[in-house]
């Protein structure tokens, strides 16, 4: 039971972390938050940030199974995790404002740096 | 990077593609199928849908009467255990001829479960994936295998060529025009799921490299039969004694079993093999399950027939493990359902990619070979079609002759399992003149009358299949579902599923035909006219 | 000048790619294959293991000869590499030290 939970916990870390890398793209960002967002460019931490969450889906989904099943499950489930977010993006963008609020406090503060 | 290199990289995958794509997408298409190919044995030979046994089977009780019975002469028998997505116990055994004949046995009565005339998934959809059925000269294993190689270069230089690949990486436009919508898609999938086409490439052409590679063992021990069965015998063990062509006594086989599987730390055995039955020299092999690991392991113990001694261990050398371990990444024969199903849509989303390859080559080409006139789009055009809906319709043609044809039928020396096989073969025929027939009209547009005419038989094929098995079988969705066999309810919510995407998938190419407006189409139609020389000014 | 013009037809130009490409290259990674296995044999790794592990990097061999030989400009080279590589392999091969 607690494995199969690692393991689902494992894909949603995946997909949250491509979702994050999705919006540290300036296309995917305007799609997300309508275009009213502004020229504001979406800040760099969330692209770190998505791979970062690729590394503890491994990390889960090694815990969870075990070195072969855990490797090959997340092999798998990376791939499926990057489609659900591309498809999310394509036909319910407005799903990932949740996702692209997270840090938002923090990205406006970054902007005035950037703007150079 | 080298604006040459990039234009050759980009020429060989388009030509790559075109020209190998349909085979391609068969074997990914009955690869996808073949892991599920013990449900779809469930669903095509209704007698062996057992419950699994909690209780272990006795070989003495139960499978050494039906050897006597059957395999009394033969130079080797042997049974493969029950397991979860096999519930009952496969006997085989070497007939006069050397010919491997099979037969079923139910592991709780004992009783040989009756022929069921179908090879089903294990018999004709598995082997499709890796040979192609097509056995002379071993012809089917090479052209997988170059379509293999072919699948490989693809990959490689499909990422060479896509330069906004960081860019484009979660880019789909499903509602841009066909030709946009489809590269992104083709791309999608391509980019996403790339470790697994590449995994599976590999490991698939890995598994066969005593197929591919026949002469690897020259440099190191001599060329001969003697050299590679002596290269055979180190990397995969096995153990030869002659008969001593006196008769012997069996000792109990449960017991050889019992002390296998108690000399593997946690191991379940999954097959018996008596070699020499009845003879004083006869041995008993017994070869470790894999159920719970990658691996598809070597490992077996040979025993004396006589005294259940042990006479020989065998273990895979590091090297082959790391073989055996990527075969099973590829065989996937562990249990596992999360992983199944994630390969399953894996091995999906490869059709996909394949698809949308030729969709976007045909939206890309067609007005310039029209202007040209050149049939390439139009040739391409069919063949894609009778490829992708047409080997669709066919398996599917191919479970529905399963529910229909009665037990023991027999038409032309053809048998009722050949003639199930005949059924897939002719429909797909028929699939790819359908699409010649439905060709595009206008031809500035694709056929799309010819795709929605094959989603629709699919979707009807489908849902025929969903129907017959209950009337057929009696064990209909809501009991399987009741019941939770889910080997036969899991086949039917499936073909339900693909019978409502291809039923939409039908009514959206007739829906964007109609939505084109009377300006398009009267451009359209102009254009056809001229094609036609039918000229008004 | 001849060959050279005869070289410069671009379907002639087309098929010997593919030789070289396809079946050469399939050669070569057969070659490759077999002299590397004796070679490591020779060195010390136990004969099945090392005709395993250099079938299965056969097969990364011949993608990348595939790769190469539909890249590389000089149609010349190519085959003067396949030419080379499977001269090569035919002197090694006997010297292989073979049996137990």
């Amino acid at each position: 039971m607690a494995d199969g939970l690692l393991a689902a916990l494992a894909i949603l870390v995946s997909y949250l972390g491509f979702a994050l890398l999705a919006l540290s793209q300036e296309r995917h960002w305007c799609a997300v938050c309508g275009m009213g967002a502004g020229a504001r460019m979406p800040p760099t931490w969330r692209a770190s940030a998505g791979l970062l969450l690729q590394g503890l889906a491994l990390l889960l989904a090694v815990c969870a199974q075990g070195p072969s099943f855990g490797g090959l499950l997340w092999m798998v489930t990376v791939s499926a995790a990057a489609m659900a977010v591309a498809f999310t993006l394509a036909w319910r963008p407005t799903w990932l404002r949740p996702l692209a609020r997270v840090g938002e406090r923090r990205g406006r503060q970054n902007v005035g740096q950037k703007r150079l | 990077m080298n604006e040459n290199f990039h234009k050759s990289m980009a020429w060989l995958h388009t030509w790559t593609g075109v020209l190998i794509g349909s085979v391609l997408f068969a074997i990914f298409w009955m690869g996808s199928l073949s892991v599920f190919d013990r449900e779809l044995d469930r669903w095509m030979q209704p007698g062996t849908r057992l419950e699994t046994s909690a209780t272990p089977v006795s070989l003495d009780r139960v499978v050494a009467p039906v050897a006597h019975a059957l395999a009394a002469g033969s130079t080797q028998w042997g049974v493969n255990l029950p397991t979860e997505r096999a519930p009952h116990m496969r006997f085989f055994y070497r007939d006069a001829q050397g010919k491997t004949i099979t037969r079923a046995i139910d592991p709780h009565t004992g009783q040989l479960i009756a022929d069921q005339g179908s090879k089903a998934g294990t018999g004709f959809i598995f082997p499709f994936h890796f040979s192609l059925h097509i056995q002379w000269l071993d012809l089917g294993h090479w052209i997988v295998g170059a379509a293999g190689m072919a699948m490989l270069v693809l990959l490689v230089c499909g990422v060479v060529i896509h330069r906004k690949i960081f860019v484009d990486f979660f880019l789909f436009r499903p509602r841009k025009r066909l030709q946009r919508a489809s590269l992104d898609l083709h791309n999608l999938t391509g980019v996403l799921a790339l470790p697994f086409h590449f995994v599976a490439t590999l490991s698939g052409l890995i598994i066969f490299m005593g197929i591919y590679f026949p002469q690897s063992h020259v440099g190191a021990y001599g060329a001969g039969t003697l050299a590679r069965d002596q290269f055979n015998l180190e990397a995969s063990g096995g153990f030869k004694r002659a008969k001593a062509n006196r008769p012997g006594t069996q000792a109990s086989l449960d017991a050889m079993l019992a002390e296998a599987e108690r000399q593997w730390p946690g191991g379940k055995a999954f097959l018996v093999r008596v070699w020499h039955p009845g003879d004083a020299n006869g041995y008993v092999e017994v070869r470790r399950s894999y159920a719970k690991d990658v691996t598809m392991h070597l490992d077996r113990l040979t025993f004396d027939v006589q005294t259940g001694a042990v006479l020989h261990r065998f273990q895979a050398a590091p090297v082959m493990t790391v073989q055996r371990f990527i075969s099973g990444m590829h065989f996937i024969q562990f249990d596992h359902w999360g992983l199944r199903w994630l390969y399953f849509c894996a091995g999906l989303s490869g059709c996909v990619m394949i698809t949308t390859g030729f969709l976007f080559w045909l939206e890309a080409r067609r007005a310039s070979h029209l202007k040209k006139g050149l049939v390439g789009v139009r040739v391409v055009e069919a063949l894609t079609v009778g490829s992708v809906t047409g080997i669709v319709t066919a398996t599917l043609a191919f479970l529905v002759a399963n529910r229909l044809l009665p037990p023991g039928a027999s038409v032309a020396g053809q048998d009722r399992a050949a003639l199930e096989m005949w059924v897939f073969y002719l429909v797909w025929l028929a699939t790819f003149v359908h699409a010649a027939w439905r060709r595009a009209s206008p031809a500035t547009q694709p056929a799309r009358r010819a795709w929605q005419e094959q989603c629709v038989a699919i979707a009807v094929l489908a849902l025929a299949a969903v129907l017959l098995n209950g009337l057929t079988t009696g064990d209909h969705l809501l009991k399987t579902l009741a019941r939770g066999y889910w080997p036969v309810a899991g086949v039917d919510l499936v073909l339900l599923l693909g019978a409502g995407l291809a039923w939409w998938s039908g009514q959206r190419i007739g829906q964007t035909s109609a939505r084109r407006g009377p300006q398009a189409e009267a451009r359209a139609l102009h254009q056809a006219a001229m094609e036609e020389g039918v000229c008004g000014g | 000048m001849r060959m050279k013009d005869l070289v410069r037809s671009p379907r002639l130009a087309l098929c010997l790619r593919l030789v070289a490409a396809v079946p050469g290259g399939y050669a070569m990674a057969a070659a490759a294959v077999a002299v590397c296995a004796g070679v490591l044999a020779h060195a010390g790794m136990a004969r099945s293991e090392a005709v395993v592990l250099s079938a299965m990097m056969g097969f990364v061999f011949y993608l990348l000869w595939l790769l190469w030989a539909f890249g590389v400009r000089s149609l010349w080279r190519l085959w003067g590499v396949l030419l080379g590589g499977l001269a090569a392999g035919t002197a090694l091969l006997p010297l292989m030290p073979q049996g137990a």
